[in-house]
């Protein structure tokens, strides 16, 4: 018991001491930052930072730093920053993604919140959502290592202070990770529909670029959550060093008087060192909460559950704004940050201008009879505007390249005709 | 955004503008093309 005493001084001083540390224990977590940021990047999945529930498919957000501006903070940081959120487009072809899997049955423009806040039930239903899965990484803690950020995940500084240590090794393990998504090609249409709003043509049109200053708009296309992150920490350093943040001992193992004991005592000390975390009212730890699983004098594991899963990766392109509010031509963010394709570009003319070969086919004639009837037009316009599908009537009747989506009027009107497929 | 229909036969010229009309626009206009062909458009 005597040499308990010791161990609960310690975890007192652990949690008082453990949001100040000196600064070179900030830049061995910084370290840790960065590589918890390389994992991500090694999956092909762009890292968020601060990690957050509130990211999802559809949002799309300005960015008014250059992409090469961008490229050397995703090298020194390994995350981009998100700027400001313009808005959050609800995608609508998760029905054809998902069909009636994962849970979406009926819930197409509901998704993510129905595994959020699903109906009559308590808790989340993401285990439900498509499942996804990332290696897990080590890291050292070394000094002399700096890099501007905060760890993301609250476990390694714990385990470290636990430890009383500036030198370390240890693993993180993303678990309970799930992903959802949509294909770009149906959602940069409904971006498309958003910017041309002259609402939104108006906001963009301030981000023109700018004295050779180009803007962006950055939409998500999926987004990787982690419900449970598990650490490891092992210490590598001697005991008493000075550079310990003042933590005057580690967690120590109680003695034993026999083999019975020891068990007893482990559990008993694991139990300490979980309230202590978890009791204690000077160690804040936002979103979720953390458990010990093992503990012994050179190393501790810990599981840090979140309440909700939280986003910790995503998916995502970028278009550059142009004059007038005008978008250029998608190009992947994540191919832009490493490297592997040029910057997204200006619009062009045919950006700028919806422009179609004159090629009109049989079905033009039966639409551009049905469309003379005012209601009718309406109508057609009605269910473009559902199709998230900005090209105009008369470019429909007239374009080459319009004859699929002709052909589906024809079907989804009934116009029969020489081409329909419906009856008519 | 402005919209364009590019490569009209002169034959159909007056059909596409039509359809402009109907669509709602104020203004149409018609350029010939080098070739021949037309472009009609809307601003």
């Amino acid at each position: 018991m005597r040499r308990t005493i010791p161990l609960v001084i310690a975890l007192l001083l652990t949690g008082c001491t453990l949001f100040s540390p000196k600064k070179a224990t900030v830049q061995q977590l910084e370290n840790v930052a960065k590589d918890w940021c390389l994992t991500m990047r090694a999956s092909q999945v762009l890292c968020v930072y601060p990690l957050s529930e509130d990211v999802q498919v559809g949002d799309v957000y300005l960015v008014n730093t250059s992409i090469a501006n961008q490229v050397k903070q995703y090298t020194q940081n390994g995350f981009l920053p998100f700027d400001m959120l313009l808005t959050r487009v609800q995608p609508v072809n998760y029905r054809a993604m998902y069909s009636n899997a994962y849970a979406t049955q009926d819930q197409w423009g509901n998704i993510p919140h129905q595994w959020q806040f699903p109906a009559n039930a308590p808790t989340n239903n993401w285990a439900a959502a498509p499942h996804a899965a990332f290696p897990s990484y080590t890291f050292a803690v070394q000094q002399g290592q700096s890099l501007k950020l905060a760890v993301p995940v609250q476990a390694v500084p714990i385990g470290l202070s636990l430890l009383n240590t500036t030198q370390a090794h240890g693993a993180i393990e993303i678990d309970d990770a799930s992903t959802y998504g949509i294909d770009q090609l149906s959602v940069d249409q409904q971006v498309e529909a958003w910017a041309a709003c002259p609402a939104t043509r108006a906001l963009l049109a301030r981000y023109a670029p700018d004295a050779g200053n180009t803007h962006y708009v950055r939409v998500i296309t999926r987004v990787y959550l982690t419900g449970k992150v598990n650490v490891s920490v092992t210490s590598d350093a001697q005991r008493g060093g000075g550079l310990d943040a003042g933590v005057t001992s580690a967690a120590q193992l109680p003695a034993a008087s026999s083999p019975g004991d020891v068990a007893t005592g482990y559990s008993n000390l694991v139990t300490t060192l979980n309230n202590s975390i978890n009791g204690g009212t000077t160690v804040a730890k936002p979103g979720g909460s953390i458990r010990i699983a093992a503990v012994s004098s050179r190393s501790v594991s810990l599981n840090e559950t979140f309440d909700r899963p939280i986003v910790i990766g995503y998916i995502a392109y970028d278009r550059a704004i142009g004059p007038g509010g005008a978008l250029g031509q998608a190009r992947s963010t994540l191919q832009q940050m490493e490297g592997t394709i040029d910057p997204a570009p200006q619009p062009s003319q045919n950006d700028v201008t919806q422009s179609v070969p004159f090629g009109p086919d049989a079905n033009s004639m039966v639409i551009r009879t049905f469309a003379k009837d005012a209601a009718n037009r309406t109508s057609l316009q009605n269910w473009l505007n559902a199709q998230s599908i900005t090209i105009t009537i008369p470019l429909i009747i007239n374009g080459q390249d319009q004859a699929q989506l002709r052909q589906r009027i024809v079907d989804e009107f009934n116009l029969g005709g020489p081409c329909g497929t419906a009856g008519n | 955004m402005a919209q364009q229909v590019t490569d009209i036969p002169s034959s159909e010229v007056g059909t596409v503008v039509q359809d402009f009309v109907d669509n709602g626009a104020e203004k149409v206009f018609v350029e010939k093309q080098p070739d021949g062909k037309f472009t009609v458009s809307v601003p």
